[in-house]
């Protein structure tokens, strides 16, 4: 009588076991990543806006200051996307037929409120309040980023609760002077200035 | 294998059942030999001719089973909502049949591993299906801590697994035990399961005429040759499980009185409750085991594999646990009254006075009066018929107990202005009605498809296994 499972089997066997905790193993590393991959926390995606606004334009080639616009950041929970109005105060006066400005001026000209892409867009269960960051020593890059080299506005961070608890529980490493709070290429204390100065 | 010595008035040659080579009480009837006992279950397996009843089963609990997929659509469509639980009465059938089923698996536990450590030979002709009722249970049972949560697609917060909300589950709160302790328990039940089959797969194998059974049975087999080696690690693989899972039964079950019992609930808030809800659970188990034992063994002619004094001898441990469960709700009124606490009192009051008294009632008729008034006698005992209507009725006599602890307890507690009541909807009885259906298709798949009876271990308790055979004379005659 022939046997049931002839030679190969016993390689076929142990590669199976093999596999098996292989793909256990891949499985759980891959769920892990996934998580908090670009992929799930949109890191680094720029929105398509109906504006292509640009931040680095705004702020490192005209040098605003961050509260020109989100105005509400350092007495409200709510940061504030500006108004049409704020856009039109220069753009009613420069690049006045610029198409990449078409729906501004037809915001202003309707009264329809530009439709803007979040880009931040945390769960409406947390409860986030700019204020309290901004005025006890969180400065905007912390959280943002670079904003202030961004041609388009992406999620710099996750916005994972493990990021906020990171900072949480160890707030000290992120603490800056209230004076440098808007300045986006502060620097912390390093090993040739290991104190905060006011005037980096 | 003994389990009693051979009574000086009995003769071997008139009472079958007392084996003649050592003596004693046999527990599988005489006349089979290795061979016998492979040709008859072996061939419940291999046969190319299914009875005809075993797809009448397998189409009306399938069909059942239907049901239960219908009431878990809809209730993930809907929400819990569509229960009869309310504000005071917040858990309702879906505890209460957890409860019910994880406590009709232990006794297939208490059967593989427990009787296993105590070397209880009468165990080796029912444990093998006494653990396919354990792990189905389980299966059944596993689904309602998933279902009741409001939000079952979230069910995983519930491991401790490494997530991005730096956020672990409480490991203070028994229903976070219940998650390690029955998914422990479903996963030690079905290695020891497994294990034990790993002989059986392997006699089948050889024994299979179809190339697709010699393969399929092959790989589950695993290459098995019963040699001394393999012999001798299964056996002690075997009794290393039965000792893991010996505490696992006990703990289990009293894990999930935990959930109960670390309340501050008059009527949940009781330290009896560990013991007593293990006792219990060995109680139903083995009142399931005989609800399914008695209808297999006659469809299937084993009546001499699982002899009368098998059901016997399942009868004595279900007189016993039940015993401890009259002791529980003995207890639970003695200390009612003796903890001179007003509220403990009314829950006693209320759960036999009470709007849902008849429950209490009902439990104490199926649970105490008439098994544990009729069961001392050997006679009833022995009746077949009679222990299968038993079975039943304790089983739901158990239901009902698990009712009046989760319910009564609820509904009237503390504060009187948040009293209310509890009325099952439709959407309660369906999912529980389609888990027995789940259940029945499970146990007639084991039962086409794997070894029902563990033919290893009942060729170890055959005379010819005996090397003592050139005594047999003399026990006999010593004890003549």
């Amino acid at each position: 009588m022939a046997q049931v499972f002839d030679r190969s089997s016993n390689a076929l066997a142990r590669a199976g076991l093999v596999l098996t905790g292989l793909i256990v193993v891949a499985l759980g590393v891959a769920l892990n990543q996934l998580q908090r991959s670009p992929w799930v926390t949109r890191q680094g995606q720029r929105a398509d806006q109906p504006v292509p606004f640009s931040h680095r334009h705004h702020v490192e080639g005209l040098g605003l200051q961050c509260q020109y616009c989100h105005t509400s950041v350092e007495k409200s929970s709510y940061a504030g996307i500006p108004p049409t109005k704020t856009c039109m105060n220069c753009h009613a006066q420069i690049w006045t037929n610029a198409a990449m400005l078409e729906p501004v001026r037809t915001s202003w000209a309707t009264g329809e409120s530009i439709k803007w892409i979040r880009v931040h867009d945390l769960p409406d269960y947390v409860y986030f309040n700019h204020e309290i960051h901004v005025n006890k020593g969180i400065g905007c890059a912390s959280c943002h980023g670079r904003v202030d080299e961004m041609p388009l506005m992406y999620a710099e961070n996750t916005l994972q609760m493990e990021w906020c608890l990171n900072c949480h529980r160890d707030p000290a490493k992120n603490l800056r002077p209230t004076s440098e709070i808007y300045n986006m290429a502060w620097a912390g204390p390093s090993e040739s200035k290991p104190v905060w100065c006011a005037d980096t | 294998m003994a389990t009693k010595p051979l009574p000086p008035h009995h003769d071997p040659a008139v009472d079958p059942m007392i084996d003649p080579v050592t003596g004693e009480f046999a527990v599988i009837a005489p006349g089979h030999t290795f061979k016998s006992v492979t040709e008859k279950i072996s061939r419940v397996v291999l046969t190319s001719h299914t009875p005809l009843g075993w797809f009448f089963g397998l189409i009306v609990a399938s069909g059942i089973a239907t049901l239960f997929v219908i009431a878990v659509t809809w209730l993930v469509l809907k929400g819990v909502g569509i229960w009869g639980v309310t504000i005071p009465g917040a858990w309702g059938f879906a505890i209460i049949n957890f409860v019910w089923w994880i406590g009709i698996g232990h006794a297939g536990t208490l059967i593989s591993a427990i009787l296993l450590l105590f070397k209880q030979g009468w165990r080796n002709s029912i444990n093998r299906f006494a653990e396919a009722m354990t792990i189905f249970a389980v299966v059944c049972a596993g689904m309602f801590p998933i279902l009741h949560v409001g939000r079952p697609w979230l069910g995983y917060w519930l491991l401790p697994l490494p997530n991005t909300m730096n956020v672990w589950p409480q490991f203070r709160s028994p229903l976070a035990w219940d998650v390690f302790a029955v998914s422990t328990y479903a996963t030690i039940s079905v290695v020891f399961w497994y294990i034990g089959m790993v002989p059986d797969f392997g006699t089948l194998r050889d024994k299979a005429q179809l190339p697709f059974a010699k393969y399929a049975y092959g790989l589950l087999s695993l290459g098995w040759r019963g040699s001394t080696r393999h012999w001798m690690r299964y056996e002690t693989a075997s009794l290393l499980l039965a000792g893991l899972s010996t505490p696992l039964v006990l703990s289990v079950h009293t894990v999930i009185s935990f959930d109960f019992a670390v309340a501050a609930l008059p009527g949940w808030h009781t330290t009896i409750f560990p013991p007593y809800f293990v006792a219990g659970a060995i109680y139903s188990g083995f009142a399931m085991v005989l609800t399914l034992a008695i209808p297999i063994r006659k469809f299937y002619h084993m009546e001499d594999l699982v002899t009368v004094r098998h059901l016997d001898n399942m009868a004595k441990v279900m007189l016993g646990t039940g015993l401890i469960v009259a002791y529980g709700y003995a207890m639970e009124v003695f200390m009612a009254w003796y903890s001179a606490s007003h509220w403990e009192w009314f829950m006693m009051w209320n759960r036999m006075f009470g709007p849902l008294g008849w429950g209490y009632w009902l439990l104490i008729l199926f649970n105490i009066a008439i098994p544990l008034g009729t069961l001392w006698w050997r006679k009833l005992r022995t009746n077949v018929a009679y222990l299968f209507l038993l079975s039943i009725i304790v089983n739901i006599g158990m239901w009902f107990e698990r009712f009046v602890i989760v319910v009564t307890s609820l509904y009237r507690d503390f504060l009187p202005s948040s009293w209310g009541t509890y009325k099952a909807t439709r959407w309660d009885y369906l999912l529980f009605i389609g888990t027995m259906g789940l259940f029945t298709s499970l146990f007639l798949l084991f039962v086409r498809f794997a070894p029902m009876i563990p033919m290893n271990e009942i060729k170890m308790m055959l005379p010819a296994t005996k090397i003592h055979g050139i005594d047999a004379e003399e026990t006999v005659e010593e004890t003549a």
